[in-house]
């Protein structure tokens, strides 16, 4: 039996507006941590909205554990589906201390034991020494902690984070990071965080659904969703890509950067884009180049270099950060893929 | 959140009949008014010279703004943005005359400045130049007593001011005296507006200062028709334009304020810069000094002077002579501002559901009606419905709630909008109901706020005059009647200051409460 599992969820704002979660399906298995990620709008926080009981779906039907949290003939309250929820301003209580915080949910709790549960917690957090405090005598990361701490305190099956991490400065964020994925793993919790940044998706997550327009375009590991995604918006929202036009051939996909073999099984004849990632690509520089550099981003770690194609076409590579070549260069481009992934010509 | 949401049974229960008693009184004045025979009203206007009383009521009012404006923008614009001396002194006391109702600030300037008073008999004449009992009088205390209300708007929307937004002017070349009339000035021309608004239908409206100084006007037209003929339908057809007027002015704001954004607060944003006064430090301190000694400090002063004019065991004795009264406002006053919170507490739960933006506007209407028409609508009105509450407490402390349960809206409005929604989510997700989610987080959390309205009704209704005046039962007097009664019979002598003392003190503890729980700016949002 899965943790969590969501038939067809519908869920509409207005009546005149597209739906904001559109035919959502899917199931989360105990233990795992699933990232939801996409643009904003997609639709990943109603979702968690939704699984969190703060909204009612239009459609479908939400089951934890098997059991019927929302559906056509069910709706079970917030407070008694045992899901904890992390809010992306953490919603820490400001009335409260952080002790009172973390006890918030351990009201059935008796005294000695609630007192028990709240030092343990706070230990995994890392916030003894703090327990006395108040949320805004705490600095970001440890309000974040305190968050984490509270929603973990009832051991809650499942764990919602909404953009846990937005609000830290960078190096904290990777801190963080780590340490919740730490805590997850440590207790067993089963969590689903909702981020709108690939990488943060990517480092943490078992399992990544991406979301377009209310819809799940693809649910998958990392690593399948940035080598073989089964979109061309996967591909490009989880990292650059470009898309050159191929003709599939007894011999291969033909096009202007060689031929490819052809590893989806497409039928013969058929018009497709290959997704070319700037790693795949490479050059050398010659007078008699066909592609020219027009254009270079310097990132730190790397140069990214845009390269124009005879045929019109724009295809970058991703070169080390000392070598640097000048605009205009004559470049011969070759595309070494490891993974062909191909696209309908019309998608 | 959650679950449809719907208007609950409560709700309605509490809603409903507040909407029965701000309709009731204004349709009874109109049918009334109405009814009035359209000749018999020209003939009995041409007797009262009813054009030239509004003209003089309309005058009134606009002195009273002009000069409350006089008074209040610049002490506003001095305190929050100049480094005026002892700047945070005379901003903690700027809205304290707000505690001293006007028509106890007419019977103090009737000491003062009266035919015999301290003035006259100071520079050794019989009488003034300009009369106390004139338009002039009754504008020179409207306005020292009215402008706080200017002074706080003013002042909020500079501390709320982006200071980003005048440094975008400087940078784009204005000078600082061009940064001030082209940018802070047109900023603040909401809470201007506003402030003006409160301090115009104030002196339209007042019945206290003019009916003590004499003048006469609309309001104290129809009292004396009250009093002297228990007659309805002309008293209502004043009403009538008294509050269409009224209406008129609200109506017109709306129309000005418009469309254009005018708020532009950041949190955190750093504090906006003060202006150095140079050589102007000193006067400028000077007329602060002056407002506030015009408006707090010689009152007090004049008060206590005239009640310790009095032997000690006299004044034990007339004390206790008017418990009873005290008593009557007290409890009043505390069983209508207990009813307006709830009453609004139930409103402001249901805020955006369809039907709260109507219900809102309804009780604004109770705001703006002047206290006068209140009363005789609300007197006539339940005389007809409900004969069994006519004549009993009941019908002031209803008085009160159609008066001033807007202030208790907006209060409780403001507190709840504070409140981060994800906040009773968090609740509810820990295991929380919605009853205990609003009993553990919400309550506490705008608990404050609540407290600050509360205040805020009781000081109104403790300090209401004219509605209370045609309200009361028989024999049921409260401590502003029994005030206005005394000045006005035997003027400003030692027991009406007595009383004038207790009832200002009574009002000046919770206005200090209220201020510092504003000044601490308790913010609920994590």
């Amino acid at each position: 039996m899965h943790l969590l599992a969501l038939q067809n969820i519908t869920k509409r704002y207005a009546p005149d507006r597209p739906p904001a979660v559109d035919g959502l399906t899917l199931t989360v298995d105990q233990g795992e941590i699933l990232a939801l990620l996409g643009p904003s709008g997609c639709g990943k926080t109603t979702t968690l909205r939704v699984i969190a009981g703060f909204e009612v779906p239009d459609t479908g039907r939400v089951a934890i554990r098997g059991e019927t949290m929302a559906g056509p003939d069910r709706w079970v309250p917030p407070e008694e589906r045992g899901v904890g929820v992390v809010f992306q301003e953490y919603a820490l209580f400001p009335h409260l201390t952080v002790a009172e915080n973390v006890g918030f949910g351990l009201h059935r709790f008796d005294r000695s034991a609630r007192r028990e549960r709240v030092r343990q917690i706070l230990e995994l957090v890392g916030l003894e020494s703090f327990a006395s405090r108040y949320p805004h005598e705490l600095s970001g990361g440890q309000q974040q902690r305190v968050a984490v701490a509270r929603a973990l305190a009832p051991a809650p099956a499942l764990l919602l984070l909404d953009e846990p991490f937005s609000n830290l400065d960078a190096d904290l964020r990777a801190q963080m990071r780590d340490e919740v994925e730490k805590i997850l793993r440590n207790t067993g919790t089963t969590g689903i965080f909702v981020t709108h940044d690939q990488e943060e998706a990517f480092t943490l997550a078992d399992r990544v659904g991406v979301l377009n327009q209310g819809r799940l375009e693809q649910l998958d590991t990392p690593e399948r969703i940035y080598h073989h995604p089964d979109t061309p918006f996967v591909a490009e929202f989880v990292g650059a890509a470009d898309f050159l036009p191929g003709l599939v051939t007894t011999g291969g996909i033909v096009t202007e950067l060689g031929v490819f073999a052809n590893m989806e099984g497409r039928e013969m004849g058929e018009k497709v884009k290959v997704m070319l990632r700037p790693d795949d690509i490479t050059f050398i520089p010659r007078p008699d180049g066909q592609g020219m550099i027009i254009r270079r981003y310097f990132r730190g770690s790397e140069n990214l270099y845009c390269i124009r194609l005879p045929s019109g076409h724009r295809v970058h590579s991703s070169q080390a950060s000392s070598s640097v070549f000048p605009l205009g260069t004559r470049v011969r481009p070759e595309a070494h893929l490891i993974h062909v992934v191909t696209f309908p010509e019309g998608d | 959140m959650t679950s449809p949401r719907r208007w609950s049974p409560v709700g309605l229960g509490l809603v409903v009949p507040t909407a029965f008693f701000v309709i009731g009184p204004l349709a009874f004045l109109a049918w009334m008014g109405i009814a009035q025979e359209g000749a018999e009203f020209l003939d009995r206007a041409r007797d009262l010279a009813l054009p030239a009383v509004v003209g003089q009521v309309a005058l009134l009012a606009t002195l009273t703004t002009a000069w409350a404006c006089t008074l209040g923008v610049p002490l506003a614009w001095l305190t929050v943005r100049s480094d005026l001396p002892a700047r945070r002194l005379i901003r903690w006391l700027a809205p304290l005359p707000l505690a001293i109702p006007p028509y106890i600030g007419a019977l103090v300037y009737q000491i003062v400045l009266a035919p015999g008073g301290l003035l006259p008999n100071l520079l050794g004449i019989s009488i003034l130049p300009v009369s106390l009992y004139s338009l002039w009088g009754a504008s020179w205390v409207l306005g020292l007593f009215t402008y706080p209300y200017l002074y706080l708007l003013v002042s909020g929307a500079l501390e709320r001011t982006n200071p980003s937004l005048e440094e975008a002017a400087r940078g784009a070349g204005l000078s600082p005296r061009q940064v001030l009339l082209r940018t802070t000035l047109p900023l603040l021309r909401p809470s201007l507006l506003a402030g003006a608004l409160i301090v115009f239908l104030y002196g339209w409206a007042d019945f206290g200062v003019v009916s003590l100084l004499r003048v006469r006007t609309l309001t104290t037209i129809i009292y004396d028709y009250l009093q002297g003929t228990l007659e309805w339908a002309f008293p209502a057809a004043l009403s009538v334009i008294l509050t269409a007027i009224t209406v008129l002015v609200l109506l017109l704001q709306l129309r000005v304020l418009g469309r254009a954004g005018y708020t532009q607060i950041i949190s955190g944003a750093k504090p906006p810069s003060r202006v150095a006064l140079g050589f102007w430090r000193w006067p400028a301190f000077a007329y602060c000094a002056a407002v506030l000694t015009l408006s707090l400090l010689l009152p007090f002063g004049l008060l206590g002077y005239q009640a310790s004019r009095l032997t000690a065991t006299a004044g034990i004795v007339f004390v206790l002579g008017q418990w009873p009264y005290f008593v009557n406002s007290l409890w009043t006053a505390v069983t209508g501002a207990s009813l307006a919170l709830v009453i609004a507490l139930g409103v402001g739960r249901f805020e955006g559901l369809r039907g709260t933006r109507p219900v809102s506007g309804l009780f604004q209407i109770g705001y703006a009606i002047p206290g006068t028409v209140l009363g005789l609508g609300l007197a006539g009105f339940v005389h007809a419905t409900l004969p069994w509450i006519y004549a009993t407490p009941l019908t002031l402390i209803v008085a009160y709630l159609v008066l001033y349960i807007t202030p208790a809206c907006q209060a409780v409005k403001a507190a709840l909008a504070q409140l981060h929604p994800s906040l009773e989510e968090a609740a509810r997700s820990l295991g929380r109901g919605p009853l205990s989610t609003f009993w553990s987080v919400t309550l506490p959390l705008i608990k404050p706020g609540l407290v600050g309205g509360w205040i805020l009704v009781f000081v109104l209704s403790m300090r209401e005059l004219a509605a209370t005046l045609i309200v009361r039962p028989p024999g049921f007097d409260t401590l502003p009647v029994r005030i206005w009664i005394y000045a006005m019979d035997v003027g400003p002598e030692p027991r009406a200051a007595v009383l004038a003392l207790a009832l200002v003190l009574t009002i000046a503890l919770p206005w200090l409460v209220l201020l510092s729980l504003r000044s601490r700016g308790i913010s609920p949002s994590g």
